[in-house]
């Protein structure tokens, strides 16, 4: 039940980062409705959601456990953030402050990228802020389409250079569509 | 910016976790504050014993079956002799548990330590007591037995009178290949601390943190036999050439106090690696005597180790008044047993009230703190926040770390 594992006398270097999981989209293509729709999941605790705006999301104030000018922490542990200078500053401050005590401890974040962003630049900051590459590490990207409108819309204005790869299984409600591509760049 | 929601001191009452999950909490029957001791028997019928001494009276010792660590059940606990003594500190070869008795006034008895059989680990037999008592002794405060033969220890000794009564307990080395008949075979103090010493007295640490020229940690590896890595509280890190036990000589010595505020605890040596790990204990609540540190020396010279880093320490802002003491103390010392975690790399140490923590010093230059967990403060402890006093890897990787007042055992699985 507890053998050691192979890398017994040392360590695992992806094992302890905190893994981060983008999420993206065309503007209106859903991502703060499913962000207010995880935000109050049971197994959202130990999550934090770095969000554009606290209060685009609409939480209701039964939710909220306690808060700060920047910072959510709703009843079911999950911890709610926005940013205010840019993400790479925001990912540092989390850790900083988590090991201080100041905010409680989370095991996963979910960073909402603006509707407009392009993802990679985001996803240089994963790797290439030291700090923050010591402690964290890209989990995946997931980008919602507007299944009605997606072929019509959101799927022409892709430059081909993005090269998406989309998965096999795509399971639809209403108009949200989780996907996982993967990013060529 | 600042994502502030609790202020630090209250988060005291809620553990604090990074890659640390814990697997089960056992308070002791009551009975949770644990010394510097503990030690893993692989028992005959396959069972893990773990054997924790206790940091003050009226216990001895526990044994906590821990084959399943999600539940770790209490299977002896003992009583010592009288209160004005505790054992604090044991270690276990195979079936041999050797247990120190140390005592609060000059003089007193049972002063030494005790060899067990544990081969039926619900009785503990004693098979012999090896005496150290004297009128200027209180007898052992730490014992290293890993070769099943020899006991190095921190000791006081019938015929060891010190200059100053701080410096009462020198390096010595007993011989226990017949459990019953144990034996000493060598012993070293710092030049200049017994009396009629014809080296002058060692010059002293300011009052506030003169904490003695004494041995704590006395580790001697496979690897060199002849060497004695003794952490010599305010006499710095000395290791001592003990290939003749009868003539011992110092062949290497650093000292980082003054200006830092003594208290070397353990050195503990990566030969491979060329480097030492030397940790400082805090003794004083509240951050009276902050810094106490983790260091990484380098040893290629024995004239001139050097230090070379520091582990990061745990945020003092958080740390420091949350109550009792904040700082480096014990850490695991790769224990060269089947049941003990080795790594040149990895350590894991406690922090008192900054609670157990995670080290990778894959580049000794830049330390990186990759794990910790600070438990809730016990339900009874006087100190308002958990006091982590001592930790034990097993090979599983699992991590047995003990409070010093009240929250007992707490064992842990870590994601690194």
């Amino acid at each position: 039940m507890f053998e050691a594992p192979a890398a017994a006398r040392g360590r695992d270097p992806l094992a302890g980062k905190i893994p981060v999981t983008l999420l993206t989209g065309f503007l209106g293509a859903g991502k703060t409705t499913l962000i207010s729709h995880l935000l109050r999941h049971p197994e959202m605790d130990r999550v934090a959601v770095v969000i554009n705006e606290i209060g685009e999301i609409g939480i209701d104030n039964d939710l909220v456990k306690m808060s700060s000018e920047n910072v959510s922490l709703l009843a079911n542990g999950c911890l709610c953030c926005s940013v205010r200078t840019d993400l790479q500053e925001t990912l540092r401050e989390l850790f900083g402050e988590r090991r201080a005590g100041l905010i409680p401890d989370f095991d996963r974040v979910i960073v909402e990228t603006t509707g407009l962003a392009d993802p990679a630049p985001v996803i240089q900051t994963l790797s290439g802020d030291s700090m923050v590459a010591a402690h964290y590490r890209l989990d995946g990207v997931v980008t919602l389409v507007d299944a009605v409108n997606a072929l019509t819309s959101s799927l022409t204005r892709l430059k081909p250079s993005d090269r998406l790869r989309w998965p096999i299984g795509c399971s639809s409600q209403k108009r949200i569509c989780p996907m996982q591509l993967r990013w060529s760049h | 910016m600042n994502f502030g929601i609790n202020p630090p001191r209250a988060r005291a009452d809620q553990p604090m976790a990074h890659n640390m999950t814990l697997l089960s909490h056992n308070e002791l029957q009551g009975f949770g504050g644990m010394g510097e001791g503990i030690a893993m028997q692989l028992a005959d019928d396959g069972r893990r014993i773990m054997w924790l001494a206790h940091e003050s009276a009226p216990k001895n010792f526990t044994g906590v079956d821990v084959t399943d660590p999600r539940k770790p059940r209490v299977i002896v606990q003992t009583e010592l002799p009288h209160m004005k003594m505790r054992s604090n500190s044991l270690d276990v070869v195979g079936n041999l548990m050797v247990v120190a008795n140390q005592v609060k006034e000059l003089g007193a008895k049972p002063a030494g330590f005790d060899v067990y059989d544990i081969s039926k680990p619900e009785s503990p037999r004693v098979i012999s007591h090896f005496d150290c008592s004297g009128p200027y002794s209180r007898g052992v405060h730490a014992v290293w037995f890993v070769d099943g033969k020899t006991v190095h220890m921190a000791s006081g000794a019938p015929d060891f009178q010190p200059r100053n009564p701080r410096d009462d307990q020198i390096y010595r080395i007993v011989d226990i290949s017949n459990p019953a008949k144990p034996r000493e075979t060598g012993r070293w103090w710092y030049p200049g601390t017994r009396e009629g010493d014809a080296a002058p007295p060692p010059k002293r640490l300011p009052a506030q943190f003169d904490t003695g020229f004494r041995a704590h940690n006395t580790n001697v590896f496979p690897q060199r036999p002849d060497r004695a890595y003794v952490g010599y509280i305010d006499g710095g890190a000395i290791v001592l050439d003990i290939a003749d036990p009868a003539n011992i000589k110092m062949v290497s010595h650093w000292n980082h106090s003054p200006p830092f505020n003594g208290f070397t605890h353990t050195v503990l040596p990566l030969f491979e690696r060329n480097l030492w790990i030397v940790s400082d204990e805090c003794v004083q609540d509240d951050g009276a005597d902050w810094p106490k540190l983790v260091w990484v020396v380098d040893s290629r010279s024995d004239e001139n180790p050097l230090p070379i880093s520091t582990f990061p320490a745990p945020p003092h802002a958080t740390f420091a008044k949350r109550g009792g003491r904040f700082g480096a103390h014990n850490l695991h010392e790769n224990l060269p047993l089947p049941c003990s975690f080795q790594s040149d790399t990895l350590f894991i140490g406690t922090f008192f009230n900054a609670g157990v923590r995670v080290y990778d010093t894959s580049n000794p230059y830049q330390v990186e703190e990759v794990a910790y967990y600070v438990p809730a403060s016990p339900p009874l402890s006087a100190q308002g926040a958990v006091q982590l006093n001592d930790v034990y890897v097993d090979e599983r990787r699992l991590v047995y770390t003990v409070d010093r007042f009240s929250g007992g055992l707490y064992i842990l699985e870590m994601n690194v």
